[in-house]
Formats: structure tokens, sequence, C-alpha cells
């Protein structure tokens, strides 16, 4: 309570508190476990304090970093911004971390690959006593303008450790003038793709159907088919890759790329086959919506203008395409916990998202994907596949443990074995094994 | 005038005790530095690999190591599927790289140990996959093995021959490697018998001429067995090289396939920066170099069984 800083003014802040019944700085030590009291809040409240973020190297980064004059004008808050290819951050967190530097205080994260680790660790800052706290929260922050699947993906065991940023999500890309030279339909089931499939197959000019099968690689992008299909990596705490739906998933997904993908597909991933998607050999690719940009390029693509975007398609029990969302976090033992809350509002507000999406990054407000700036240069199917993907999106990607890059090896193995039509069922069964040997090792099996 | 006693004496009197022991202690003070370096490069690190493969200890979590004995070990062999088939991958590309290497090389010394135009020229044009680096050749022959775009199929095509998956098929990508590693070795196997050709005697060659051997009997009656030696030592090297290979390997396929060309090196290498399994990867390295081990060990063995039957 008493924390009310008004924009502009340093004196309206000492005033309030000494009515209040306190007296500067103590005020803003009890700020957090206060109640909530008429606060109003101002940017440039925590003006002078210095943050240092960690980032993972990729289009977002580059366009926060051209943010940081602004941010610094709006708050007053200096940012040390470091950004290192994934595995190196990840690294570079987790050292410090251990090594309890206390120097990083924020860092964009995601929680298929990171949250069960920093979670156990105790890495993470909660924050929805910030949230909670009117003095420090941007009154526009407008929580239900998040896609609420982003939000959720933000929290672990109920509680918000990050506000989201971004996120991507799988999406359809199909040739509008080769489904038109047939007469076909956007695919709208699993059983659909696979005739369309069938119809524009003709190698080795056009391959009917693509998505990632190199082994670990495939595994975001497979995620959709098993859930679509019913299936789960873990159910009740237990793996479950060698239930019936999953099997069947893998199977699909596997006959699917041995029969209308492009030879050697077992061994490639979206570096691959983006390529040959814009050279008009592939008629369909199941693959990340930021691929957009790149294939509407006329200086990259030779399928320019001749691409279209849809969801894609359900399966037989659920209709839940794969989003990864990414949101920015705080570390708990940062020094500067409330000049880093002000970070975190202000690089997840609609204004930035907006300017985000601009550049090409997917924003994860309703609103920024509504703004009257983006729709104008959006293409409209685009807009659409995006939007309802990321709404209806499940993002469990992964499966749910510590030690990702190796479960990830593990459930990627049977795509392996489906796509080269070997015992996916045997597969199945061994991949089963070793994520319950790894999930016991992990200490996350109940 | 007398000089004092002593000191018309060379060098090593009571007065000069201390130089006199220190060129004694030469042999050893002189190397010490070289010996020490290398001490702490490979002595400590392998003692301490040793000691950590008895530790249970993750990376991606944080616990300090735990002292588990031989859990590691009695893992790898009891539950590891994996760890067992990389086993079998490595010795099988080996096994592979050294049938194809040897012959080959042989064959192209023997060749070369000849006059003929131009030879110094082609001879080098023979060395550059050697010289050449590995990871460049990995991307131009993963280039080349694209089943869809590369230019092997291609080729392939074009003569009427059946096509292959190479590198990206689960059942031939581990004898495409093979073929890499043996354009590229394969001129290794070649300069060292070449320089064990050069050193043969004459005398016998000329004996043989005399007695009327053609000269398919001379290289195979006095040429190869007296190149024995040379040969061993050349298939030596190709062996703990193949064992050990990675760079092509993991520029190409990171193992894949699935896990089709995952040798133990590609699996430790996984297990320790990848999986983050700072113990149980030391524990496969220890059998990695007992593995390595055991094969120079047999090489040697065979080698000098080798020599014995010829004196």
């Amino acid at each position: 309570m008493g924390k009310q800083a008004r924009p502009g003014t340093g004196r309206g802040l000492s005033r309030r508190a000494i009515i209040g019944g306190m007296v500067g700085t103590a005020a803003v030590g009890l700020g957090a476990a206060g109640g909530r009291s008429a606060a109003a809040f101002s940017w440039k409240r925590y003006a002078g304090e210095q943050i240092r973020f960690i980032g993972l190297k990729a289009m977002i980064e580059t366009f926060w970093n051209g943010l940081l004059p602004d941010f610094e004008k709006d708050t007053g808050i200096k940012v040390v911004f470091e950004d290192y290819e994934q595995a190196q951050s990840r690294q570079k967190l987790a050292t410090e971390m251990v090594a309890r530097t206390g120097t990083i205080d924020t860092f964009r994260t995601t929680k298929m690959q990171d949250f069960p680790q920093y979670w156990q660790n105790g890495w993470f800052e909660v924050l929805d006593p910030y949230l909670a706290d009117a003095g420090k929260t941007d009154p526009e922050l407008n929580l239900p303008d998040f896609f609420s699947g982003a939000l959720e993906s933000c929290k672990i065991d109920g509680k918000l450790v990050a506000l989201p940023v971004t996120s991507g999500a799988q999406i359809l890309f199909y040739r509008k003038d080769l489904f038109d030279a047939k007469g076909l339909k956007v695919p709208t089931t699993m059983e659909e793709m696979e005739t369309t499939a069938k119809a524009l197959h003709n190698p080795p000019s056009v391959y009917g159907f693509a998505s990632r099968g190199q082994k670990s690689a495939a595994v975001s992008m497979f995620a959709s088919f098993l859930h679509n299909f019913g299936a789960d990596w873990m159910a009740g705490g237990k793996p479950s890759l060698n239930t019936p739906e999953a099997i069947a998933a893998y199977t699909y997904y596997g006959r699917m790329l041995r029969q209308y993908g492009p030879p050697g597909v077992v061994n490639m991933s979206h570096v691959e086959l983006g390529p040959m998607f814009g050279e008009g050999k592939i008629a369909m690719l199941a693959d990340d919506l930021s691929f957009a940009s790149v294939f509407d390029d006329e200086k990259k693509s030779r399928v320019a203008g001749k691409v279209g975007f849809a969801k894609l398609p359900a399966g037989p029990k659920r209709d839940t395409p794969t989003i990864y969302v990414y949101g920015m976090a705080m570390t708990s033992q940062s020094k500067h916990k409330d000049a880093t809350w002000y970070w975190i509002q202000w690089m997840s507000s609609a204004a930035v998202q907006v300017r985000g999406m601009l550049k090409g990054v997917a924003g994860v407000r309703a609103s920024a994907w509504k703004s009257p700036e983006f729709l104008k240069t959006a293409k409209k199917d685009w807009v659409e596949a995006a939007q309802i993907t990321l709404q209806k999106g499940n993002d469990e990607w992964a499966p749910p443990v510590i030690s990702v890059p190796e479960a990830r090896d593990i459930v990627g193995l049977p795509i392996t074995v489906a796509v080269e039509g070997g015992d996916v069922k045997a597969a199945c069964e061994r991949a089963n094994r070793n994520l319950e040997a790894l999930a016991r090792r992990d200490g996350v099996l109940r | 005038m007398r000089l004092r006693p002593g000191t018309d004496e060379p060098r090593y009197g009571a007065g000069t005790d201390l130089s006199g022991r220190l060129h004694r202690a030469a042999p050893l003070i002189l190397p010490a530095p070289a010996v020490i370096t290398i001490a702490l490069l490979c002595v400590f690190p392998a003692v301490y690999t040793l000691y950590m493969s008895l530790q249970a200890w993750t990376g991606s979590q944080i616990r300090p190591p735990a002292f588990v004995g031989f859990l590691n070990y009695l893992e790898a062999f009891r539950d590891d599927e994996r760890f067992q088939m990389a086993i079998w991958r490595t010795v099988l590309y080996t096994a592979g790289s050294l049938a194809l290497q040897v012959p080959l090389g042989v064959a192209l010394a023997v060749f070369f140990n000849r006059e003929f135009p131009a030879k110094g020229l082609v001879r080098t044009l023979y060395l550059l996959p050697f010289v050449a680096t590995p990871a460049a050749i990995a991307l131009v022959w993963v280039l080349i093995y694209n089943p869809a775009t590369g230019v092997l199929n291609y080729l392939l095509e074009l003569a009427r021959l059946p096509k292959g998956q190479w590198t990206y098929g689960a059942s031939s990508a581990l004898w495409a490697l093979v073929i890499v590693d043996t354009w590229q070795h394969t001129p290794l196997v070649m300069l060292i018998s070449l320089a064990g050709l050069a050193a043969l005697p004459q005398d016998p060659y000329e004996s043989a001429q005399i007695d009327g051997a053609s000269p398919w009997q001379s290289f195979w009656h006095i040429t190869l067995p007296l190149l024995r030696p040379t040969v061993a030592v050349a298939a030596l090297f190709r062996a703990i090289d193949a064992l050990k290979a990675f760079d092509v390997i993991f520029a190409m396929t990171q193992g894949g396939p699935g896990e089709a060309t995952e040798t133990l090196n590609i699996y430790i290498y996984l297990a320790a920066f990848q999986y983050f399994r700072f113990g149980y990867s030391s524990s496969l390295l220890m059998l990695f170099f007992a593995l390595i081990l055991g094969v120079c060990l047999m090489i040697i063995k065979g080698r000098r069984q080798a020599e014995r039957a010829e004196r």
C-alpha cells in the first residue's frame, strides 16, 4: 500500500506515502505485501535502476533490442541486453542461477523446455502478487486481452511465472494453384488430408505432403497429430506412448511421410523442407506459421502468391494443433524485482505486440491481431489460420519432464520407425519404457 | 704458484656440488615441463572421468553428485539398449571402413610405386580428400547424398542404375558414411604403404625374377608378406580413427535417421552435452576407452605373432 507514483512528479509519491502513515523507502519495501489502495501507477517509478536480460537470439530479440531506447525513455530503467543461441543461453542461465550470482533479472522462456526444471530449482519469481498490486501494474495491462491458452502456458502449478510475449504455431501451408487445378478443397480432417495428399502426389515434380521427419526436430510438429488422435505423451503422470491412440498417431504420421513425402524425409527438418516448399516441390507442408513471410517473398520463393494458409486438419478425437508460447520471466534472485516487473509489462504490452506483428513477430494478444495497421498488410487466410490455431492450441509439444532434450530423442524415435515402415508398436513400447525410466530419473513420475 | 687442491679438477668437485647435482638431475628436470603438462592435460582428465563415472550427476537438476559405485556401468550393460546398439554400430562402421580402405590403399600404393608420366601430379590429386577439412567434406557429401536433389542419384539415374536413400535411409545410412570415410582416408593407408614399399629390399625380387616368377607371384609372395608390418600400422591408425569417428558423422546425420548412425562417440556426446548426464556419460567414456584399448592390443598382438611366425 501507499505506493502512488504520479507521472512526472516524484513529490506525489512521498506526500501520499506520508498520508498513508508511511515514509519514503519503507513504503516501497512493504509494497508487495500491502493491499490495494487507491494506487496510481507511474512508468517512471523505478527510473535509474538497471536490469539484465538474457535472451534466445532470435527474430524477437532483434526486435526487442531496437526497442530499448523507447523503454528507457518511458521508464528511465536501463537494460543490459544479452542474447545467445538457445543451448548456450540456457546453459548460462543455469550456471549463474546455480552460482547464485543474482545478476540476471529477466529472461525469455517457454514452458515445455524450461518450466519444470526452473520451477523445481526455484528460479522463477511468481508474478501473481505483482499483478495484484495496482500501484505497480499498468492499468492498461488488460490480462483478458492475452489469448487464454497463451496465458495458461505461462503458468506452472497454477502460478503465473511469465507474461506471454510471442508464440509459434503449426499451420498447414498449401499450394492454391495445385488445389485449384484439381478442384480440391482444403482438408479439414486427417482422413481428408490423406486423400488430398494422394491426389496431389506426383513425384518427382511434386510431393503430396511433408512435415518434419528428423527424430528430435519432428517432435514438436508430430505433437499436433498425437493430440488430435486423442493421445498424450503422458497421462495420469505416466508415459502413455503405447496406447492404441498414440500408435495410430505415429502410424498415420509415418505413413503420410513415407507415401507422400519427398525421399529422405526421415532425416529432414524445416531446414530442408522449407526450401523444398519454396521451390514448389511440396503441395502441403505442416510447419511453423513464421514460414509465411519466407514463402511469400518473391526473392526467396518460387511459389510466392500461390501459397494458402490453413489450420491443421482435426484428428479423429481432437482438434488442438501445437503452439509454443514464449513468456518474459523474472528470476527469484533478481535484486531489481519491481523494475523487472515493469520491463515484463512493457514488453508484453499491446502497443509493443502490435509493433512486433508488423515485423513478423506473432503476438499473443487479441488486440494485436485486430490492429488495423497490421491487418492492412497481412494476408487474410494467414491471420485466420494463425489466430484460430493460437486460440485452440495445445502447448504440450514435448513430454512434461525435466530432461527435455533426451525425452525428445526418445519420443522421436518411433517417428523414424514409422516413416521407414517398421514395427511402430514395438517402437512405441520401447519409447514408453525409456520415457518411463527417464521420468523416474527426473523424479516426475507419480 | 700452486693451485689449491681441488681447483684444478674439472667441474664436478666438492666446490661445484650444486651444478654437479643439477647435471645428474638434468634428465629429470628438462622433460619435466612437458611431463607435467601432459599429466595435467591427459592424466588428470582421465582420472577425473573415472571418478565421475562412479557418481550420479546430472546437469539439469541442482543436486550435488552422489557416489553410486558401479551403478552407471550396470545401467549401461543391463538397461541401455541404445548403448549396446551403439557398440555394435561402432564395430560395424570400423570393420567396414577397414575392409574397404586397407585393400584399396595397398592397391593404390602398389600402383603409385611404379614410374609413369605425371605421377607426382596424379598422386597429389589422390591425396586431396585426406587433407580436406572434415566438416566441409561432410556438408558436400550431404548435398551429394540427398535422394531428391543430390548428384549421386542423378548420375545413377542417367546410368539406369537403382537409386539409393544413402544417409537418408535407416538401413543404408551407416554404409553411406563408411563410403565417405573410405573416400577420405584411403589416401592415408596409401601413404603409409608407399613408405613401406620404398623401404623394401630389392634382392628377393631379383632372385624371384631369375627363378621366373610372374609379377603377380612376386607381389603375392614377396611384397605382401614384407609389407605386412606396415599395413598393420596403417590398419591400427585407421581402426582407432574409425572407432572414435565423430566430426563427419555428426555433421552429416547427427546419429540419424533415428539412431541408425549413432556410434558410441555420438551417443556419449549426446549423453554428456545434450542430456547433461555427466556421471553416466563418464562411465560410457571409460567403457569406450576400454574398447579402443582392446582393439589396439589385438592388432598389435596379431602383428607380433605374424612377425614371430616369419622368423
